[in-house]
């Protein structure tokens, strides 16, 4: 592999990992939970 | 082709060890002011009682409970609380880089290009889905086991330089899994087991290896082992389902694995992480790093049987995903208790993480030129994807930063509490067990911001305590593991007077600290609880404790 190739793939990654982490981070403030999980612990007693 | 140990440096393990700690500052937050941080599985109590922390139930918090016991002799609980779960992001960020770093030739001119590996990996190791969803569940304990995890695997791979002497260095490492009990040990188990046999040598010395390891393994988790044959456990089948691991992100359960996520509960999923983006974040990474294990870790010997840890901790993780292996694990846990120890599945993926983190940190050592080849990449771009790989983990994963979003916070025990503490282990009071309304094992209490935890009352006292231990868990209910607490939870939830029934049970005090009761007038409590004749000491808005009096 080229150097300018790894330069290429470097910087693609780089504004990847930005846009992506802004995406989560914008999620995250946003207080969204988007997991699919769909359950969770019932036992709090607070009947 | 195995690589020789890396030349000694000047405190090796320092940098990394610097960034563990740093990302434990990052992850806590607001958990380290002054407080203690109560979440799910996560309940220190100021001053706990010296006990060996063994109930009716199964030996869960052996020995963990009593080392923080013996800790609050030394430093106040809230700080030992603090300093134990810095010590996990840092330990395991250190581990994990010192075991790459340890088998990886440094090249003379290497610089700080050999260092961004194993620190990579370190990070990695310290900050994914997996620390996010069990630190958020609160098991420190096994967390510890985490930590200790690669420190483990560390000395099993460099056995055959050292000999003999490793043997006691092995035990040393398994110290944090031991404290942590018996999740922390399965866990360990489950990743130095193939370790220890896959290691250089010819086959006598392999299982002479594998059988040391055992058996250091097996002294370990005697503190939780004994308790479990003296006192019979109960162990309820539908555990199964209700812990397997669930899909966190649009992969499915096994995919969400592969991501180091999983976990059976959703409130403890972080922030921002299940979407759509960071799925698919986490899935380049994942990709990567395994990659990374496949193609440069493992035919470099970095780790000889790490790879079969990790396949082995997810197929263990992924027992409770399908139909048959879901009910054979139910039919096992139905024939012996014992088996409950694979039930929450997820937490066997702590190996797979290590093999991930180890490929990442290894692919970028590759990239940055750690071993000489003829293709030398341009170095400044091999630079910055090293420093994308290691900032990624962090980046990728905010929910963790900041006390999990602010779901970890440090607060302080209501007065009433510790004052009714004081009353009821008060010398000379007589004997009598305490029992805990409302019949719930969790509670989400105002004064902690509505998070779920355990109730703490068990650790307060040094009275025997009667709790309902059964958990209901989406649509499955899994039954009480404490004896105790299957005798008398008929009756309590049978709507009729308890006075008599819980005197003849040998409870003294009644402890009711959640529910529609608090608040209610003091004349009338006694009534409303279904305890006639009962003596109210105290009525708060946060607490009512109840003394029975035989008549």
């Amino acid at each position: 592999m080229s150097s300018l190739w790894l330069m290429i793939i470097a910087i693609v990654a780089g504004a990847a990992l930005a846009f992506g982490s802004t995406l989560i981070v914008t999620s995250a403030l946003a207080g969204a939970n988007n997991s699919p999980v769909n359950q969770q612990l019932f036992n709090y007693g607070t009947r | 082709m195995t690589f020789t140990v890396q030349a000694r440096r000047a405190r090796p393990h320092a940098l990394p060890a610097a960034a563990g700690f740093l990302l434990g500052l990052l992850a806590l937050g607001p958990a380290l002011l002054p407080g203690f941080v109560l979440s799910y599985d996560m309940v220190f109590v100021p001053d706990p009682p010296l006990g060996l922390g063994v109930t009716s139930g199964p030996a869960r918090a052996v020995p963990s409970d009593l080392v923080v016991a013996l800790a609050a002799r030394v430093a106040p609980v809230q700080i030992c609380e603090k300093v134990i779960l810095l010590a996990i992001f840092t330990t395991a960020c250190a581990g994990a880089a010192a075991l790459v770093s340890a088998r990886w030739q440094a090249q003379p001119d290497g610089g700080w290009r050999t260092r961004l590996g194993p620190l990579v990996t370190g990070v990695c190791y310290a900050w994914n889905p997996f620390v996010a969803e069990r630190l958020i569940m609160g098991q420190w304990a096994m967390l510890l086991g985490y930590a200790g995890l690669p420190w483990v695997l560390r000395e099993l791979a460099a056995w055959p330089q050292a000999g003999r002497l490793l043997a006691g260095r092995l035990a040393v490492a398994i110290v944090p899994a031991a404290i942590g009990g018996f999740a922390a040990m399965s866990v360990t188990a489950v990743a130095a087991l193939p370790v220890a046999f896959c290691g250089s040598g010819a086959i006598g010395p392999r299982f002479r290896r594998t059988a040391l390891t055992a058996a250091v393994l097996l002294v370990a988790s005697l503190p939780w082992v004994i308790p479990s044959f003296l006192a019979p456990v109960l162990a309820d089948p539908n555990g199964a389902n209700a812990f397997a691991a669930r899909a966190d992100t649009p992969f499915g359960a096994l995919g969400s694995l592969v991501l180091l996520g999983g976990i059976w509960n959703a409130r403890a999923v972080p922030a921002g992480y299940g979407g759509l983006a960071a799925s698919i974040a986490w899935l380049i990474l994942a990709v990567l790093a395994l990659s990374g294990y496949l193609l440069v870790a493992r035919p470099r010997r970095l780790c000889p049987g790490l790879g079969v840890a990790g396949f082995a901790g997810f197929c263990v993780a992924a027992l409770g995903t399908w139909g048959p292996t879901l009910a054979l694990l139910r039919a096992a846990i139905a024939f012996w208790p014992a088996f409950a120890l694979l039930r929450d599945g997820q937490q066997f993926i702590a190996p797979l993480a290590l093999a991930e983190s180890a490929g990442l940190g290894a692919g970028v050592l590759w990239l940055a030129g750690g071993r000489s080849r003829p293709s030398r990449p341009d170095a400044s771009a091999a630079a910055l994807l090293g420093v994308l790989a290691l900032l990624a983990p962090v980046l990728l994963l905010p929910g963790l930063a900041l006390g999990a979003f602010g779901r970890l916070r440090a607060v302080e025990y209501p007065a009433d509490w510790l004052a009714a503490r004081t009353m009821i282990d008060a010398p000379g009071t007589g004997p009598g067990a305490v029992l805990l309304l409302p019949w719930a094992q969790y509670r989400q209490y105002p004064w902690n911001h509505g998070e779920p935890v355990f109730d703490p009352w068990p650790r307060m006292l040094s009275r025997p305590m009667i709790w309902n231990d059964a958990l209901r868990v989406g649509s499955a209910t899994v039954a009480a593991e404490s004896a105790q607490a299957r005798r008398l939870g008929p009756a309590i939830e049978s709507g009729r007077p308890l006075t008599s029934v819980l005197l003849r049970a040998g409870v003294r005090y009644v402890i009711i600290d959640a529910g529609p009761l608090l608040g209610r007038p003091r004349a009338r409590l006694a009534g409303l609880a279904r305890l006639p004749g009962a003596r109210v000491l105290l009525a708060s808005q946060d607490l009512i404790v109840l003394q029975l009096i035989a008549r």
